[in-house]
């Protein structure tokens, strides 16, 4: 199917995938060249009922299978990947491992990849991280 | 027996974007761009590669913003608005033993529009705060210089697309003190919007453009 969607589909036609990998879980969301209108978004909560696989690559794997598929069928042939994590005062960095086995599902799906941004929101300067001058004590 | 789950439909309009007069016009097709009505469209912004004009390797980390102002039967005209660098290109730039000079200026050009520009100069050594000023003060006023003279659109394309000036300023700020790197990193017209009023009117033939654009039904 992939090798044929990409002949058929427009090459005008391109989205923006938003891949949201934080440590508990993936979202991956995909909208048209302006960000405004949804074609498809998927959770990792969606496809696994044990909450303890919601940030594990296979199940994001999964989500954005789902996504790129639904793309697809809407006649999306490439797509700018925009990744973020948690950011803010919490980690800059994104689940990794969830975002490479997600971005495997959209080009296996058939999607053309433009670009890869990481668009983790970065503050300049922010409040104070919680759990005091000791750290958080378990 | 529980009723079957209703199927939600929603029908969606493809509505291609077209770039401006400066990069093409009607020749030169963006995007296409999904929408439920054509009036939805306004105001809306795109973003596009550098790369698709530019041949420079660096701007494959360019975004190009454009913005719909107008929707007629034959597609959605854009005007071009900004541009801006990814934070992997501004941060490669930076580094130990240098001094970075930044000028973050709203601009007012020939049109009357207000334009956001930021500067990154980098220089060769560590310079003292005397030189940053003046190399600050130097980029501004080209920068003010060449606003008076051109519209919005024509100074972002001078400025991000073609980089008109680029050699100008590094040169200007050469006298001061060295510079190794130089970009203009971010751009933005504030000012160009079609005020809520207006949007109706910024849709020609409404039947025409619904009956020409390609649909694409949702179903939930």
């Amino acid at each position: 199917m992939s090798s044929s969607a990409k002949e058929k589909n427009d090459p005008l036609k391109v989205g923006i995938v938003y891949i949201y990998a934080s440590k508990n879980n993936t979202i991956v969301h995909i909208t048209d060249a302006t960000g405004a209108e949804t074609i498809s978004r998927k959770s990792a909560g969606m496809y696994t009922d044990a909450d303890r696989n919601k940030p594990t690559p296979w199940v994001a794997m999964l989500a954005a299978k789902a996504a790129a598929e639904e793309a697809v069928n809407a006649g999306i042939s490439r797509v700018i990947v925009r990744v973020r994590g948690q950011g803010g005062n919490r980690s800059p960095q994104p689940n990794n491992r969830a975002v490479s086995a997600a971005i495997k599902a959209i080009v296996r799906a058939g999607l053309r990849i433009i670009a890869i941004e990481d668009v983790t929101p970065i503050p300049h300067d922010s409040i104070r991280k919680p759990g005091g001058r000791r750290g958080r004590r378990v | 027996m529980s009723p079957a789950p209703r199927v939600k439909k929603k029908r969606r309009l493809w509505i291609t974007a077209y770039a401006p007069d400066i990069l093409g016009g009607m020749d030169r097709p963006l995007v296409k761009v999904l929408c439920t009505a054509p009036s939805d469209l306004i105001n809306r912004i795109l973003t596009v590669k550098g790369t698709e004009f530019t041949r420079d390797f660096e701007d494959r980390g360019m975004n190009l913003y454009f913005r719909i102002i107008k929707v007629t039967p034959a597609g959605a005209q854009t005007t071009l608005i900004g541009h801006e660098y990814s934070r992997e290109i501004i941060s490669s730039k930076v580094r130990r033993r240098m001094s970075r000079v930044e000028l973050i200026t709203r601009l007012y050009t020939k049109d009357g529009n207000r334009v956001k520009v930021s500067v990154l100069a980098m220089t060769a050594h560590r310079c003292n705060y005397t030189h940053k000023k003046e190399i600050g003060r130097i980029l501004e006023n080209t920068l003010k210089e060449k606003a008076k003279d051109y519209g919005y659109e024509e100074f972002i394309y001078n400025l991000a697309i073609r980089k008109a000036w680029h050699n100008e300023m590094t040169k200007n700020a050469n006298k001061i003190y060295p510079i190794r790197e130089f970009l203009v990193y971010k751009s933005r017209a504030e000012t160009v919007i079609v005020p809520p009023d207006e949007i109706e009117k910024a849709v020609e033939g409404e039947e025409e453009v619904e009956k020409r654009a390609e649909t694409y039904v949702v179903r939930r």
